[in-house]
Order: structure tokens, then sequence, then C-alpha cells
């Protein structure tokens, strides 16, 4: 479909985009710079911005401040055709009135013959159109055969699955040469199922592409596990871009912490001592923080960095998430502070509701954040 | 308990076929005016038009006569049925395609434009509600031949004055610019719905997929997405247009030397002025033959692609 030396030059890179409507400021001097190869997630909360930046950077919208370059251009004045971006819709977008064959080819026949050469007649009978539309055949054929639709060419939206209907606009997108995809939710109109088995799909294509891509989600599932790095977006603003790992282990920003992993990470207001550990509610954090005594802090410790030991934070357990391969042991410390800890499921029956238990965070896997909730 | 349980279930059975009963006389009970109504309104009529066609009464007449097709051979010999049918046709070909047609434009240009869209709806939709035997009248002073406004009009751009209902040659295009101006707005206002109900997101691919002119759009998204609404469009307009009467028992009563004699206008005379009741349920049954195909034109279209999905 692609030959990656061409796209090799590709990038994204937005500078300082911001954008209102009306009196709604929805993006703020966002900036961001995708490689020529890379696949970047935009996630974030529904109302975030995501999808008006993805929207911008296609040309369906425009920003009031701030520009976006694709490769080496910039492209603010372009129209979306011009900016040659390939988007997937969440609606897909599919016209219901085209063969599936149609629907893969129109971006081809747009760009491959002159409006006159689209007429009726003209189409069958002139040598140059009925070139291109034997190369259109050609290259429909091969995109719907890489998203194995092949046996669907000569059926109507109309007559598929939600999963087929999925890939007929994916083949849509990848059968041509764009500079970079742009995917607006694509997985989330999809069961369950199909989801998981489309998540390493779209990212195996990506893969073989070797163009750029922009995914916006806000199904962080989805961002961990597609993205080469993820831009977490909150409020109109980038909070943090960076691989998936680096985003889960050290989050910039408590809201990201927050935001990222399930269950959600735990925060317990901490006060630091003066031989660097944290006081928190039910027990002390024994580390060595570096930070002048009396320091406020939030400390965080997701569900897996939190133990049932001998020792620790001590509180009631008030509910237990059995999940077959993991336990989540929620329990309640002084101040009805909420922790939930993950234990192995064999430990069932030691922590009834109502038992009391000790945690021990894993002190080298808390993270503290400041009063303004950047980490420190 | 075993005693008692028995003679409970095979009440309950009986209670329930009773039931079944019961519900089938209510059904019948609750949809009887509406079958009633639908019987003697729509179907009693239709059939006794049918029925008077294969008789010689007359109006008031106490006694008919049953003369089987006479009344349709006559029709075919009658030079002025052909000249009315034909007229019809004609009138049919003109008004339906430039009112399909111009409310189409006036759909897509109040939809592209950002202000006084309520405006252009309301002006366009007026002559919809407006009666038209009224209006009839105003535009018989807009006709006129020295005072009217057209001809003024066309006196000051330099051409000759006509009189355009009085002109074998245009009254009957002067009848159906009055036809496009009053069904116009109604094709507006079902187009616009039409309009309205195509998702963004496929003028959004549309434009990622290059097809962004705007010829190309239209042809590529809109036209074939307004399909449906602009099919039905199509067939209303064909059957109110084949209807067509007022404005010709107003404004030309078939004239100029029935230059605008037209099916209805036929059989209201020939029933309602000659009194030949019989020749004129003929004619209606004719009308009815054309109005029915179309309606079977209309349901199969409907049937085949009004849902896409």
């Amino acid at each position: 479909m692609t030959s990656p030396a061409n796209a090799f030059q590709s990038g994204v890179a937005v500078r300082g985009v911001s954008k209102s409507f009306g009196q709604t400021r929805v993006l703020s001097d966002v900036s961001l710079e995708v490689g020529p190869r890379e696949f970047l997630t935009l996630l974030g909360p529904s109302g975030c911005g995501k999808s008006t930046l993805l929207r911008i950077i296609a040309g369906l919208d425009h920003a009031d401040e701030g520009s976006v370059a694709l490769g080496n251009q910039t492209v603010d004045g372009l129209l979306p055709r011009e900016r040659d971006v390939a988007m997937v819709f969440q609606s897909y977008a599919l016209y219901p009135y085209m063969t599936v064959a149609e629907n893969i080819g129109l971006p081809l026949l747009m760009r491959r013959t002159r409006s006159w050469q689209r007429l009726p007649l003209i189409r069958r009978l002139h040598p140059g159109a009925r070139a291109a539309s034997g190369t259109i055949a050609r290259d429909v054929r091969r995109a719907a055969e890489a998203l194995q639709i092949e046996t669907f060419l000569d059926r109507k939206p109309g007559q598929l699955s939600g999963g087929q209907r999925q890939r007929v606009a994916l083949a849509r997108a990848m059968v041509r040469n764009p500079r970079v995809f742009l995917m607006d939710e694509p997985l989330s109109n999809l069961d369950a199922k199909l989801r998981v088995a489309a998540r390493a799909e779209i990212a195996e294509l990506h893969r073989r592409s070797g163009v750029a891509c922009i995914y916006v989600t806000h199904d962080q599932v989805e961002a961990m596990t597609m993205s080469d790095r993820v831009a977490l977006m909150m409020g109109g603003e980038v909070l943090q871009v960076a691989p998936p790992a680096e985003i889960y282990d050290r989050p910039a920003e408590l809201r990201v912490a927050e935001f990222i992993g399930s269950p959600k990470i735990n925060v317990l207001p901490g006060a630091v001592r003066s031989d660097g550990g944290v006081d928190v509610p039910g027990g002390v954090l024994p580390l060595r923080s570096g930070l002048p005594a009396g320091t406020a802090v939030s400390v965080g410790v997701r569900p897996e960095h939190c133990d049932v030991a001998a020792d620790g934070i001590c509180g009631t357990v008030r509910h237990r998430e059995n999940l077959g391969s993991d336990l989540f042991v929620h329990v309640e410390t002084v101040g009805e502070h909420r922790i939930v800890a993950r234990a192995a499921p064999e430990i069932v029956d030691s922590v009834p509701p109502g038992a009391t238990v000790t945690l021990r965070p894993r002190p080298d896997r808390a993270l503290l954040f400041d009063r303004a909730g950047h980490r420190l | 308990m075993t005693t008692t349980a028995l003679p409970l279930a095979a009440e309950r059975t009986t209670r329930r076929s009773g039931q079944a009963r019961a519900e089938a006389i209510a059904a019948y009970v609750l949809s009887a005016p509406a079958m009633f109504c639908l019987l003697g309104i729509l179907i009693l009529p239709t059939l006794a038009t049918v029925v008077l066609s294969f008789t010689d009464w007359q109006f008031g007449a106490p006694t008919l006569r049953w003369i089987g097709l006479d009344n349709y051979a006559h029709l075919a010999a009658d030079r002025v049925f052909w000249k009315s049918l034909g007229n019809t046709v004609l009138y049919v070909a003109v008004v339906v395609p430039l009112s399909v047609g111009l409310g189409l434009g006036a759909a897509l240009l109040i939809e592209a434009g950002t202000s006084g869209r309520a405006f252009y709806r309301a002006a366009y939709f007026l002559p919809v509600t407006a009666t038209l035997i009224a209006m009839a009248t105003v535009w018989e002073i807009m006709l006129h031949p020295s005072i009217g406004l057209i001809n003024v009009i066309i006196d000051a751009l330099g051409f000759p004055k006509q009189n355009w209902l009085k002109h074998p040659d245009w009254a009957l295009f002067a009848l159906a610019g009055i036809g496009i101006w009053q069904a116009l707005g109604l094709n507006m206002v079902l187009l616009l719905a039409g309009l309205k109900s195509i998702p963004r997101d496929l003028y959004e691919a549309a434009a990622i997929d290059g097809a962004d002119g705007p010829w190309t759009r239209f042809v590529t998204v809109t036209l074939p997405m307004l399909g449906p609404a602009l099919s039905f469009v199509l067939i209303i307009s064909a059957i109110r247009s084949f209807q067509v009467f007022d404005t010709v028992a107003v404004l030309t009563e078939g004239g100029p030397n029935k230059a605008t004699e037209v099916l209805l206008y036929t059989m209201y005379q020939e029933g309602f002025s000659f009194f030949r009741a019989g020749y004129g349920a003929a004619i209606t049954v004719v009308f009815l033959a054309f109005v029915l195909l179309l309606t079977l034109i209309k349901a199969r279209i409907a049937e085949k692609r009004v849902h896409y999905s």
C-alpha cells in the first residue's frame, strides 16, 4: 500500500494551537510533534479537545491561533484534500449508496480522474478514464485483501456488520498513500471482543504502512496497547506526551496518574517527616523523599504496588473484587480514606469484609505530588 | 389440594380461550368505525364511480341503463378528451421538473446560507398556505394584458406584451407558471428536511477523500443521499399537478379554444355542466388509473430504496 521511502520525511507538527467555540475555549496553546512513522494517541476524557485537535490537523476545523505542519509544509490555508491526510471517523462515514468497492475507491477516483471523466458514459469510453478505473480496481482489491474484506466488495455498507463496516472505513483510509492517518475513536462502536482484535490489527496495519498515525480515544487500554507515545489531554491542554510505560510509571501530574490505570491509583494526603518518610492516614511510608520536614504532599500508590503484609497502613476490608487472575481488596483507613490493593486470589478467604488488614505500599513505587498536583 | 387444583387448571384454560375470543371481538369492535369510514368514504365511492362509468346515467335522472364500454368507446373517439389528456400530461411535464428543480435550488441556497433562513423558508412556503382560488385572482391581475405587472416589465424590456391567459400558445404555460409558483414551497420544505438528515460526517469524509468542489460534493453526497426524499417529492408533485383544476376553472375555463382543457376540468364539465354523469365517471376512471399508476411507482421506489441502511 505504502512505500516507506516517501513516508519517511512525513510527520506532524502542531505549534501553539488554540481554538474557541463561542465563549468555550476548547484548545489552549497546544503543541505536539509526531514522528514520521510514529503512532501517537490523543487520550483524554470526552470534551478535552482531542477530537477538535484532530479535526484541525485534518483541515475540517480551523485554529484561532497557531499552526499545523505536515512533513515540512505548513498546511494552515490548505483544504482537507490538499493536506493529503486520510481519516477514519467514529461513525465510519461510509457512503450508504455506494458498494464497498466504490467506497474504498472514491479517494482514488477523486485524485486520479477529472470531473468530466467521471460522467457516466465517458467513464466507460474515454481511454484515460478507463485506464484509471483499472488501476483503481486493482488498488481497491489490494486494500480490501489487506483487511480481509475482498469478498464483500459488491455489497452495500447497510448489508455489513459493525466490524465489517469498520474495516471498510480503514480500507478507504489505507488505499491511498497519505501523509498521516487520522483516526477518531474508530473502535468505540464495536463490541468488546471485536475491539480487542481490531486493536492489534490496526497497530499491525500501521506498522506495515509506515505512515504516521494520530489516534484519538478516551479508552486508556487502546492508548496503552497501540501507541508509540501517548499525549494525555485534559481541559484543552496537553498534560504529558510520553511512551505508554513512562506515562504510567512516571506521570507528570496527579491528574495524569489518576486518569491512567484501572483500578484508579490510590491517593492519600501525606506530610513529610524529619527522617524523609511520609505520614499517611493509618501509617508511615518509609521513604527517603529528601523533602523538607512538614511539606504537605499527595501520595499516589497504584493497587499493584500495595501489598497485603504483616505491617504497614492499618485498615478495614470493605469490599473484594475477585477477577480470577487478580484480587482487588478495598480497604478503608483512618479518616475514611479508601485504598485498593491488588493481591493474589488465593488469599481471598483471609480478607473477609470487616477484617482488619495491614497494607504496605512499595516505597520505591510511591509517587509524590505537591499541592498543585505536580510530581516531586 | 389436588382435587381443587385440577378444576382450577381446566377453568383457567377455558377462561384463556374465552379471553382470546373476547379480545378478537374487541379488536373488531374497536376497528369497526375506521373500517366503516374507509369503506364509506373511499372504497364504495370509487366502486360506484367505476360502476357509473358503465351506465348512461344523467345527473339527477331517475333511471339509468347499463351500456357496457360505450362511454369508453366515446372517450377514445372524443377529440376534446385527447386534447385534455395531452394538455394535462404537458402541464405535468412542465410543472414537475421545474417545481422540483427550483424547490431543490431554493432548499440548497437556504441550507447553505447563514442568515435569514426562517424568512426565506416562510416566504417560499407562503403560496402553499394561500388559497389558490384567491391567489388565482391575484395572478389574473399580474397577467392582465395591459396593466399587469408582468406585461409592464416585458414592455419595459422592449418585448411585445402578451395576453397570456387568452393566447392559445401561452395560456397553458401561464397556468403551469402559477402551478410551479404554488408547488415550489412544499417541495422546498420537504427537500430541506431531506438535506438536514444527511449526516455531516459524510461531507467531511468527502472533503478528505477529495470530493470537495460544489458540483462534485453535490453529485457524490447530496444527490444520492437526497434520493429517497427526491423521489417522494417527484411523485407527489406529479400527482398534485395531475389534479390541476382551480386555476383552469377560475382563469381560463379551459380556453382559449380548449388550449387549457385538462382532465379534471373536462370531467367537471361533463359531469356537472352537461350532467352526463356516466361519461364524467369514465373520465374519472381514466384519471384514477393515472394517479394509481403514479402511486404504484412511488410504492415501488419506497420499497426499493428509501432506506439505505
